[in-house]
């Protein structure tokens, strides 16, 4: 599958990216599995999506809750807590 | 992504005005026209929000009794004090997404004439407004209930995110108040 991963506003800023794209390897894979695969990469990726923060997530722009599985090709974000209005 | 209609009012005695260009960063300058406005719009845009040109053509609607809106506004005081702007950024994409649903859940819940969004992103100033929620309805209950719910829909599921920028140039991203998110269960 193929992943692309876009970050938003404060979490944006720590990661330090707007988007990437990642590959992977299985046929489905957790969302909480997929935050931890990237905090593992580095230290800032670590502080920045680390299991405590109060982070948000995306799947082709519907919100999912951390159980959710990824099967297909799919837009994936990240972000914090919404503050519009 | 926007899905109103405007029908034309009926104003034998008024100049012809030519038809204005439908711009995403422009509200469309539909006082002097004499157009009537109904149906169902969000908009997201660069540009600040006239609130007399969203509203004005939706009271013409004969068939209204009732127009309730709402404003947000950029107010000095918030996580920080001495805010002089706040900056909006969106999840283009989502955002339309989002709050066409949180629309269509209105419209599905009250009988209304009109139900109007219209967000800003980038720079706003102390004192401009920031959202806009407009309502019209036949009569004041469902205009009331509406105009609150799109609110309180739009506090806890629309992806944009506000950093304050102080006088001093301090820039802090505002931290999500949990009573947002409270606030959806009374609508069941």
């Amino acid at each position: 599958m193929e992943l692309t991963i876009r970050y938003f506003a404060s979490v944006r800023e720590q990661v330090g990216l707007t988007s990437e794209v990642i590959h992977v390897d299985s046929e489905e894979l957790a969302i909480d599995s997929l935050r931890a695969t990237l905090a593992s990469r580095d230290e800032r990726m670590a502080q920045a999506l680390q299991a405590g923060r109060p982070i948000r997530i995306a799947v082709n722009h519907e919100m999912v809750g951390s159980g959710f599985v990824v099967r297909e090709n799919s837009e994936v974000a990240f972000f914090p807590p919404v503050t519009g209005g | 992504m926007t899905a109103s209609f405007e029908r034309e009012g009926i104003q034998p005695d008024r100049q012809h005005y030519p038809e204005a260009r439908q711009d995403a960063d422009e509200p469309s300058p539909a006082i002097s026209r004499g157009t009537i406005a109904a149906g169902f719009e969000i908009r997201v845009q660069q540009a600040p929000i006239d609130v007399q040109a969203e509203i004005v053509p939706v009271m013409r609607n004969p068939r209204v009794g009732a127009v309730v809106n709402f404003i947000g506004v950029v107010r000095e005081s918030g996580d920080f004090d001495d805010v002089v702007a706040l900056e909006l950024e969106h999840y283009p994409g989502m955002t339309e997404q989002a709050l066409w649903s949180i629309v269509e859940e209105a419209m599905a819940r009250w009988q209304l004439d009109t139900a109007k969004i219209v967000h800003r992103t980038g720079r706003v100033e102390l004192g401009q407004p920031v959202v806009l929620v407009l309502v019209a309805a036949q009569h004041r209950g469902a205009a009331f209930d509406a105009c609150e719910f799109l609110m309180d829909f739009l506090k806890a599921h629309a992806p944009f995110w506000k950093k304050e920028i102080r006088r001093d140039g301090e820039r802090r991203w505002v931290d999500a108040k949990t009573h947002d998110e409270q606030s959806m269960l009374r609508w069941g």
